[in-house]
């Protein structure tokens, strides 16, 4: 039990790691929003009023945070369901410039 | 085009060929080769981004080819097709520069195109960011748009026509009752960075685990592949 939880600690330590690396990324301020939506295994992000969109999901297995990246399409989907849920996540593209991610 | 009507041969045109002609061999040669040069400049830049396509995704390749960085792209981009052989090739420069950093990156084939694993590390977004630049960042969207959505319908009609072909929606279901089920939400950018609406819940008269309900997001034209 006890390592369970320290397992899960670490893991949620690993994806915040992992997302503040993302979160201060080549963006900048783009003026537009994407449509999202999530299960607990897949992440769907549509461009809105931006150009483009990006979904994401994260995953955590055996110590171990993975990033499933879709396409960056005017409609983006991934699924995967390994592990468990560590985040959903989307960002927009306007113009040649990616939006930060944001949590779905 | 608007080109044609500036160029000279007009009467203040003339007037000022006339002028120039006086002003000595030296001075017209030098005029001579600095209109070249311009000429040579102009008909150079104008080129990629003057390019125009037809079909379903015409305007998204003229988009794609002015905002080309590469030769790699705009070659691939220049006939207004993306092959799986030139999909193939972008995806391969890819991963190739994300070993070349250290970034072991995973391909997983989902329904006709690749999504990408990797681990989080540090240095790895910054990479995937450089690494897809010239590569795989304007060609895979368009060959995600050719596979997935070939005639570039409305995304939600196409998922939906899936979901009923694959005998998973209910033939009655509309296009509104879809939306309001699948529980969008709006992220918003820019004046109010990141603020999100209120969250919507899924509602679809189905699981969102059915393989069908996932290979329909995944590629609406494809479905499953059994209908």
């Amino acid at each position: 039990m006890l390592r369970r939880m320290l397992s899960s600690v670490i893991g949620a330590a690993l994806v915040a790691i992992g997302l503040c690396g993302v979160a201060a990324p080549a963006s900048a301020d783009i003026n537009c929003t994407i449509m999202v939506s999530k299960t607990s295994t897949s992440t769907t992000a549509s461009m809105g009023t931006c150009q483009m969109a990006q979904a994401r999901i994260d995953r955590y297995a055996g110590g171990v945070a993975t990033t499933y990246k879709g396409p960056l399409d005017v409609k983006s989907y991934v699924y995967n369901a390994s592990g468990t849920n560590a985040g959903n996540y989307a960002r927009g593209w306007l113009y040649s410039v990616y939006s930060a991610w944001y949590i779905v | 085009m608007d080109g044609s009507e500036r160029r000279p041969g007009g009467t203040a045109a003339a007037v000022r060929s006339g002028e120039r002609a006086r002003e000595g061999r030296s001075l017209g040669a030098r005029g001579a080769a600095v209109t070249a040069f311009a000429l040579i400049v102009l008909t150079a830049c104008s080129t990629d981004s003057s390019q125009e396509f037809d079909g379903p995704y015409g305007a998204r390749f003229t988009e794609a080819l002015s905002r080309a960085t590469s030769d790699f792209e705009r070659e691939v981009l220049a006939d207004g097709n993306v092959t799986r052989a030139e999909y193939e090739e972008a995806v391969h420069r890819f991963t190739g520069c994300m070993e070349d950093s250290g970034n072991h990156v995973t391909l997983i084939d989902q329904g006709g195109y690749y999504v990408y694993e990797y681990r989080q590390g540090a240095g790895a977004e910054e990479a995937f960011e450089r690494c897809a630049e010239g590569t795989t960042r304007l060609i895979e969207s368009l060959y995600h748009s050719l596979v997935a959505n070939p005639e570039n319908q409305d995304w939600d009609e196409v998922t939906l026509a899936c979901l009923k072909r694959e005998e998973l929606a209910p033939q009655g279901m509309t296009l509104e009752e879809y939306r309001d089920a699948i529980g969008v939400k709006g992220i918003s950018f820019g004046g109010v960075e990141g603020e999100q609406s209120a969250a919507g819940s899924m509602t679809l008269p189905f699981s969102t685990d059915d393989p069908r309900f996932v290979a329909c997001q995944m590629n609406p034209a494809l479905g499953t592949g059994s209908r």
